[in-house]
């Protein structure tokens, strides 16, 4: 009987209001035709890379749908094959940073006292520093990584806001009169949490989750266009980092679909993870509702 | 009124708030940066292996001394002299320009608050009034206009406008430069020449960092009027027949413009984070672009020393955001 009560709640708390959102529904399907290219997409079309510089910035045709780049390789193969690269990325910085948000907040929102001072001083420290320099210098220290622990080091920057969140969503659920009676009855801080609580925090972890990934994407193609992490050549931001800063195709005249296409699918992604961010939150708190 | 006893407590404290964040953000990194298990020296050394086509036993002796970087140290006696060295105002030492990096960056910051300064100014401004109209035609056909506009603009990071508007104006239509903070024809000095290039030089950066800004502004302002709109003091006012203006500034916007300042400082540093890649695109002789350099040639001297100076810049604008609160929020002048 308790999962399905579970999975009900998921979906009337969680999955109804996004599909009844227009913003979040056009984000959904935009961000669903990205995954779905960057799960089968690699299975179908292959990647050719081959250094050819007479094929060097070729315009857009049938055999090379958005043309080839400096060294004569198809554009349109690599954004396929950097599109699994490029989410995979942002999802686990997404994920490890709302792991993290979701158990400071959870712990300041819900244990108080010293404790909860202190996380809330280090969440308020965490929100000041700015993330994006901080990435920076802690990249060019380090090197080169593994991608997870890449992820990883970017999350530390991104948690402090979604921590924030979460937390005022559990303070204002633990005064609510059934915590009180989990309280009366003794149920065990455990309990209270995981079984009382967290299901009605749930919507706001996930919210933060979508507004990380949206930022974890900025902040990933960000610093390799800037060449400071450099994993995968396959990366948008490193696609845009050789399109921009290394071979110069922006000074190029007949160069421009090189720039333009590898700046168009990150703008559309971008566009898409803004607008399911948007209507996610706006799916939890009505009163922003603008027009529907 | 203003500088009551109440008043200088305030200040006192926030100002002690400000050693208190500054202190703990940068020990707070400096145990982060010093816990990575990458060496600096390793990176450095492989970059003179490059430059000076040396054996790597040799390259790794060089840049351990270019660093003075003492691996037998421990770390808290590093940090101590870290701390150190800061109350003396010797931030390290630029290993490029062979110069103190305070030097290095006196000459850049400038630039990046200048950029900056507009671009808040400019961006607060006009997306707060947008997101006021808005929220006063909540529903119509402007709202629905301004705040498609305004997601599809909050959507896109600044560096992707900068390449967009560098590619358009810059290297298409050629109206806008595409580098530098002046043009180079022109002497720097107190001339129309030089005022006007440098003007026209930070039409790009500004923009670039200004158009996400207005966007977020736009939807924040939106959404916070539309909250106080629905109070019960606005529809009384209403119902007096005060003047739209008198409404809109003295009833609507007083308390919907307190959630919003305290953005302010969060956008100053959101913004301060990414000139380095506005910078970057423009070739902007400011503090990001300094940056960029820096890691560019293993500069690791100034970048720790730019980022100490980024961290001081951000909770110094939140500082004197904080300071601007009893002059606009008299609970907090009588607290």
């Amino acid at each position: 009987m308790r999962m399905p009560l579970f999975l009900t709640m998921i979906y009337d708390e969680l999955i109804r209001p996004m599909l009844r959102n227009r913003k979040s529904l056009i984000g959904l399907s935009g961000l669903a035709v990205f995954v779905l290219v960057a799960v089968l997409g690699p299975c179908f079309i292959p990647l050719e890379l081959k250094t050819d510089f007479s094929r060097r910035f070729l315009p857009p045709s049938l055999r090379h749908p958005l043309g080839t780049d400096y060294f004569g390789n198809d554009i349109f193969q690599q954004i396929v094959h950097g599109a699994p690269v490029t989410l995979s990325l942002a999802a686990a910085i997404a994920l490890f940073a709302t792991m993290i948000a979701a158990i400071v907040g959870v712990a300041s929102g819900y244990v108080g006292g010293v404790v909860g001072r202190l996380l809330d001083a280090l969440t308020n420290l965490f929100l000041v520093i700015p993330s994006f320099p901080a990435m920076l210098v802690i990249f060019v220290m380090l090197g080169e990584t593994h991608w997870l622990v890449a992820s990883a080091l970017m999350a530390i920057w991104m948690w402090a806001g979604s921590a924030r969140n979460i937390k005022s969503a559990v303070y204002s659920v633990r005064s609510m009169a059934f915590v009180e009676a989990a309280e009366g009855l003794n149920l065990g801080s455990f309990h209270i949490v995981v079984k009382e609580i967290m299901p009605h925090v749930v919507p706001y972890v996930f919210a933060s989750f979508v507004s990380t990934f949206r930022g974890a994407i900025e902040a990933s193609i960000g610093l390799m266009f800037l060449g400071v992490l450099k994993y995968n050549p396959l990366h948008w931001g490193v696609m845009l980092n050789l399109a921009i800063f290394q071979t110069g195709a922006i000074y190029v005249p007949h160069a421009l679909h090189y720039p333009l296409s590898v700046i168009t699918f990150v703008a559309l992604l971008l566009l898409f993870t803004t607008l399911l961010s948007y209507g996610v939150e706006e799916a939890f708190r009505p009163e922003l509702r603008g027009y529907e | 009124m203003f500088f009551s006893s109440q008043l200088r407590y305030y200040i006192a404290k926030r100002l002690a708030f400000l050693f208190a964040y500054i202190f703990c953000a940068l020990t707070l990194v400096f145990f982060i940066v010093n816990s990575m298990p990458g060496d600096p020296a390793y990176s450095l050394a492989v970059y003179y292996m490059q430059v000076y086509n040396l054996k790597f036993e040799d390259a790794l002796e060089m840049a351990r001394r270019a660093l003075g970087y003492d691996v037998l140290k421990p770390v808290h006696i590093r940090y101590v002299e870290y701390i150190l060295n800061l109350l003396r105002g010797n931030l390290g030492f630029s290993l490029f320009y062979k110069r103190p990096a305070i030097d290095v960056i006196a000459v850049s910051l400038p630039w990046t608050l200048f950029i900056l300064t507009l671009a808040t100014i400019l961006g607060y401004f006009m997306g707060t009034r947008l997101g006021v109209l808005a929220a006063y035609r909540r529903g119509s056909k402007s709202d629905v206009i301004i705040y498609a506009v305004s997601v599809v603009l909050l959507s896109l990071p600044p560096f992707i406008f900068a390449i967009i508007i560098l590619y358009s104006l810059g290297v298409g239509i050629r109206i806008l430069p595409i580098g530098g903070a002046y043009p180079v024809w022109t002497t720097p000095g107190f001339n129309f020449d030089f005022i006007v290039g440098i003007l026209w030089h930070a039409v790009g950066p500004v923009v670039a960092q200004a158009l996400a800004q207005l966007a977020g502004w736009s939807i924040g302002a939106r959404n916070v009027s539309v909250v106080v709109l629905a109070e019960d003091y606005v529809k009384y006012g209403v119902a007096r027949g005060l003047k739209k203006s008198t409404l809109r500034k003295k009833y609507v916007w007083r308390p919907a413009r307190l959630p919003i300042l305290t953005g302010l400082a969060l956008s100053f540093g959101y913004m301060l984070g990414g000139s380095t890649l506005v910078e970057s695109v423009f070739r902007y002789p400011g503090m990001g672009f300094q940056l960029a350099q820096a890691m560019a040639y293993r500069d690791f001297g100034l970048i720790m020393a730019i980022f100490t100076i980024i961290i001081f810049t951000v909770l110094s604008a939140s500082f004197i955001i904080e300071l601007l609160y009893p002059f606009l929020d008299p609970r907090v002048r009588t607290e």
